[in-house]
């Protein structure tokens, strides 16, 4: 095939996602992948709260009413039982315990005072090491995302149960939760309509913003003390996000821009916002603005209300209610309605992805996305970490394989994570203090 | 006299386990690293702490402060919200680390645009008159905004950065407002102005004093929650902020002014969490958000009443006998609605209320949706006045295997009485008990359900609180007359004055603090005075190594 064809074939695959204006990083990349590069790959990481109610998770190896909602979508998916945060089991097992631990593979550090419980992350999150490391998910214009739909929580005002992914050693990337921020910042950079010349002039300006504000930066990292270097180079790290954010994204047409939104503890609202990250979401890995997100529906021990799941079903709080005695039949009908609420909404977000075209025509956007869903603890009363709900989802593109239910018992999370690592191109050896992990889950990924 | 070693720790270690005991404090950490500096580089005072220093470092402005950075230096007319980051003021102790993430940044950048933009509208900013020289205009804009924005002199370099800035600004929108917006524009996302420094001029290890301009900072942030006014730049320029009399001097001229008043009203507020009350969530329909915006009022009303024409004291919080009402929080209490629309100053019956704790904004907001709770109530006491320490519930601790429907009383003596949750429970549900006598939605009730209301308990520790009590009407003033209140509320002002957590940091300091706020005999304002006249707002330690 000439080089003519494979462009051509190219360009005619970027009709779906929207014109082009041909221009930048973007197209090189393009073109690469028009002459022959392997597709993209991505990393999404979908976190719901407050655990589940087990046996209506899986009904022995079928799905049950709380997985339901992704029957259709079995082909796509793996369910690995029998999984534990390994490190974080033992007194520390709360929501907070759960959150820190789950991504970082990595035990938790000292609470904040004078919450006995606000655990300090210890290690950079597996998404930013992936981000980082791995050849096929990074060199994107932002090289992670952290969206939410909500952020509050039951109780004090913890920092723990408000981030999943982390940059460093108490270093928390707290999620966006507004919609219209999350679009301006991705697709909203320069106004439309400008000519060449306006175009220019804009950019003129904002480099020489960004070179006063690198200069300031540097000058500020020369006179902190060493151990404040971290949080300045995250800065930097940042700055360089919004070098992308001032170019925009030229390249595609995102979808509408987001409406604004209520910001309630009340569910409809928590959807209509989950919704619309969702699908800003969506139009970031089609115009290949990143390739690794991380994605909370509401924080950990999240204190959104629910009522009328079923009928006669009350105003019910998720976090007080997880904590009472699930054995008592009508509890557990109103945990697994809320955790099947937030099965059906990430259920939609995949159903989109699956029938979405990549945009370089390698698949559908679901074929070349591994999507992990799980909640910061197995067993909400409890705050149990065994046997974890987790649900993976993706494409033949991701190689993901052997579902749709595998078990894995007594294996620790951190395994599921170099299984990932490996599958997207980072052998990670070990992960987590010694004894945290065993080796990559055999057979998840072929 | 009670020490905060001994006021943190005694009822820490009877806790479940111990694992969560405080770190250090009460040790013998404070002399090894570091100690009494030599000097300061603005030509102050020796620290005359033998403690070593808080460790230096930089500072994000937290949301708040930020957005009052940005309203006072343009002289906006509200101050740009940032929904991003971390960081927040409404409690008075740090809730976690305030850091810059992509976000953030890329917010900074709309509110900075947006600022310049309504700045330059209103004509409030660099006016330069027909015939003046442009660059003459902008060269003084940019050492008075600039320096202002950033807390201190600028460099040369910074100067010269910003002038290319506005050349830059001037030349593509054709305009000198071209220039100026594109200065303003810059400055509000430069890390000197989003960062406070803590860093001195160190010359080696061991304790360094912040400098002048760095004080300045600190003051002002801690008490007004925005950079320094006029006063506070000129003595930061005058190095007159390196002394102890400096510093008294400052804050003594703040605590004279409304907006400083209002900052201690806001700190105690904060205290006690009772703006809590409007994110609280009732399934009674009754629970109006009107209804919780009075509860709110209602408690900020008495606090400043209390602090600015009252005593000012902690005492006369914990048991006035008046507080403010409008029609519908009267109601709410069942007293006769006020003459006058809005709010007024009633006597409270002695048998149902005394002081902030039996606010409504407390009570409702230490509840449940549905029913009171002990445990938050009892927390709230133990925690937040008294500054107890607790670990979290053992894994699978839960009282559920007790029906619900037996009781608050009886579900708390069930946790008093048995392992492992005995071992904290014990230590504070009793002072959860003593407000049975109020319902979810803060009113007063005689009755739960058809059986009388019993809030009694015999508080055993503290030892200060120690006694028999029928309720909290009871248990007030006891309580507000121990010195563990007083040093209690001067542990949260310090960390929050510090924004560093109450950990082996501040420990030795605060131990230094605790004769000179006894002395106060409860006075808000001069636990403030001291706290912000005391080595922890000055002096820092050198990283080994850096």
């Amino acid at each position: 095939m000439s080089y003519r064809m494979r462009r051509r074939a190219f360009m005619h695959g970027l009709g779906a996602v929207g014109a082009a204006t041909g221009l930048g990083w973007w197209l090189q990349r393009a073109e690469s992948w028009a002459g022959g590069a392997a597709a993209p790959k991505r990393l999404l990481v979908i976190q719901r709260p407050n655990g589940t109610v087990s046996d209506r998770w899986l009904s022995g190896t079928s799905f049950g009413p709380v997985l339901a909602p992704f029957s259709d979508l079995q082909e796509h998916a793996v369910i690995p039982t029998g999984l534990r945060i390994a490190t974080a089991n033992g007194g520390d097992a709360t929501h907070e315990g759960g959150m820190v631990t789950f991504m970082t593979g990595s035990p938790i550090g000292e609470a904040r005072p004078p919450s006995p419980d606000d655990w300090r992350n210890t290690a950079v999150s597996i998404d930013q090491i992936l981000a980082a490391q791995s050849p096929v998910l990074s060199g994107t214009p932002f090289a992670s995302l952290q969206l939410a739909a909500h952020n509050r929580q039951d109780g004090a005002p913890e920092v723990a149960n408000r981030a999943l992914s982390y940059s460093g050693a108490d270093e928390p990337l707290y999620p966006e939760v507004s919609p219209t921020l999350t679009y301006e910042r991705l697709f909203g950079g320069l106004t439309p309509g400008l000519n060449a010349e306006e175009l220019a002039r804009v950019r003129a300006k904002n480099q020489s913003v960004l070179d006063f504000i690198g200069s300031d930066l540097e000058r500020l990292e020369q006179l902190a003390p060493a151990s404040q270097r971290d949080k300045l180079e995250a800065h930097a790290n940042a700055v360089r996000d919004l070098e992308s954010s001032l170019d925009g994204l030229t390249n595609c047409t995102p979808g509408e821009a987001p409406s604004a939104f209520r910001d309630t503890d009340y569910f409809t609202d928590v959807a209509a916002v989950g919704a619309a990250q969702l699908a800003i979401l969506r139009s970031a890995f089609l115009c290949d603005a990143t390739r690794v997100a991380t994605f909370m529906w509401t924080p950990g021990a999240s204190a959104v209300q629910f009522e009328g799941l079923f009928e006669g079903m009350p105003l019910v709080q998720h976090h007080s209610l997880s904590h009472q005695n699930l054995d008592a039949s009508e509890v557990a009908e109103m945990m697994s309605a809320m955790d099947t609420w937030y099965s059906e909404r990430t259920a939609e977000l995949l159903r989109t992805m699956r029938d979405t075209p990549d945009f370089d025509g390698s698949g559908s956007l679901l074929d070349n996305t591994l999507v992990l869903y799980f909640s910061e603890v197995a067993v909400g009363w409890t705050h149990s970490f065994d046997d974890l709900p987790i649900a993976l989802f993706g494409g033949a593109n991701v190689g993901l394989q052997g579902g749709p239910v595998v078990s894995y018992p007594g294996r620790s999370t951190n395994d599921l994570w170099l299984a990932i690592a490996s599958a997207f191109g980072v052998e990670l050896g070990s992960l987590g203090d010694e004894g945290q992990s065993t080796g990559p889950l055999e057979g998840l990924f072929g | 006299m009670v020490s905060f070693a001994a006021s943190m720790l005694v009822l820490g270690t009877a806790c479940y386990s111990g694992v969560h005991s405080s770190p250090g404090l009460g040790g013998d950490e404070g002399t090894d690293s570091g100690g009494a500096s030599e000097g300061s580089s603005d030509g102050g005072e020796p620290n005359p702490s033998e403690c070593a220093a808080a460790p230096q470092r930089v500072t994000l402005l937290s949301n708040l402060r930020y957005g009052n950075a940005v309203r006072d230096l343009l002289e906006l007319g509200t101050a740009p919200l940032v929904s991003n980051g971390g960081g927040t003021h409404d409690a008075l102790l740090p809730t976690g680390p305030e850091q810059v993430n992509a976000a953030l940044v890329f917010e900074y950048h709309g509110i900075a645009q947006a600022a310049a933009d309504e700045a330059l509208a209103a004509g409030l900013v660099a006016p330069c008159d027909e015939g003046e020289d442009e660059l003459a205009c902008a060269t003084d804009f940019i050492e008075d905004f600039g320096s202002r924005a950033f807390r201190r002199p600028l460099t040369e370099s910074e100067r010269a950065g910003l002038l290319d800035v506005f050349a830059v600004g001037r030349e593509q929108d054709g305009d000198y407002e071209g220039g100026i917006r594109l200065v303003i524009t810059t400055t509000l996302q430069s890390p000197s102005f989003l960062y406070v420094t803590e860093i001195g001029e160190p010359d080696g290890t061991g304790n360094v004093a912040l400098t002048s301009w760095e004080v300045a900072s600190q003051l002002s942030f801690f008490l007004l929650d925005t950079l320094p006014d006029a006063d506070l730049r000129a003595d930061a320029a005058a190095g007159r902020l390196a002394t102890e009399e400096g510093v008294a001097a400052a804050i003594d001229r703040m605590l004279a002014s409304p907006a400083g008043r209002d900052g201690v009203t806001r700190m105690m507020l904060r205290w006690l969490g009772s703006d809590r009350v409007l994110r609280t969530e009732k399934q009674a329909p009754e629970f109006t958000e009107a209804l919780r915006e009075s509860m709110r009022q209602e408690t900020a009303l008495l606090v400043d009443d209390v602090l600015w024409s009252g005593s000012g004291t902690l005492r006369e919080l914990l048991t006035s006998s008046e507080t403010f009402v409008d029609a519908e929080l009267a109601a709410h209490y069942g007293l006769e609605p006020p003459a006058e629309e809005g709010f007024s100053r009633v006597t409270l019956p002695p048998d149902q209320r005394l002081g902030v704790l039996t606010h409504a904004s407390l009570l409702a907001s230490l509840s449940g949706v549905d029913d009171t709770s002990v445990v938050y109530r009892g927390l709230f006491v133990a925690r937040d006045l008294l500054c107890m320490r607790f670990a979290p519930p053992p894994p699978g601790a839960t009282d559920m295997d007790l029906d619900h429907s037996v009781g608050q009383r009886a579900r708390a003596e069930h946790r008093m009485t048995t392992s492992p949750c005995s071992a904290c429970h014990s230590t504070f549900d009793p002072f959860g008990l003593l407000f049975e006598g109020y319902d979810e939605l803060g009113r007063h009730r005689t009755t739960i359900g058809d059986a009388p209301v019993d809030a009694s308990f015999d508080i055993e520790q503290p030892a200060a609180l120690a006694g028999p009590a029928e309720d909290i009407l009871e248990l007030a003033p006891r309580l507000a007359e121990s010195e563990e209140l007083t040093l209690c509320a001067t542990q949260r002002v310090a960390s929050y004055a510090a924004w560093r957590a109450l950990d082996v940091d501040l420990a030795c300091q605060l131990e230094e603090l605790a004769a000179p706020v006894l002395a106060t005999d409860g006075d808000v304002a001069e636990i403030v005075r001291q706290v912000a006249t005391s080595p922890l707002m000055r002096w820092r330690r050198v990283e080994e190594g850096s």
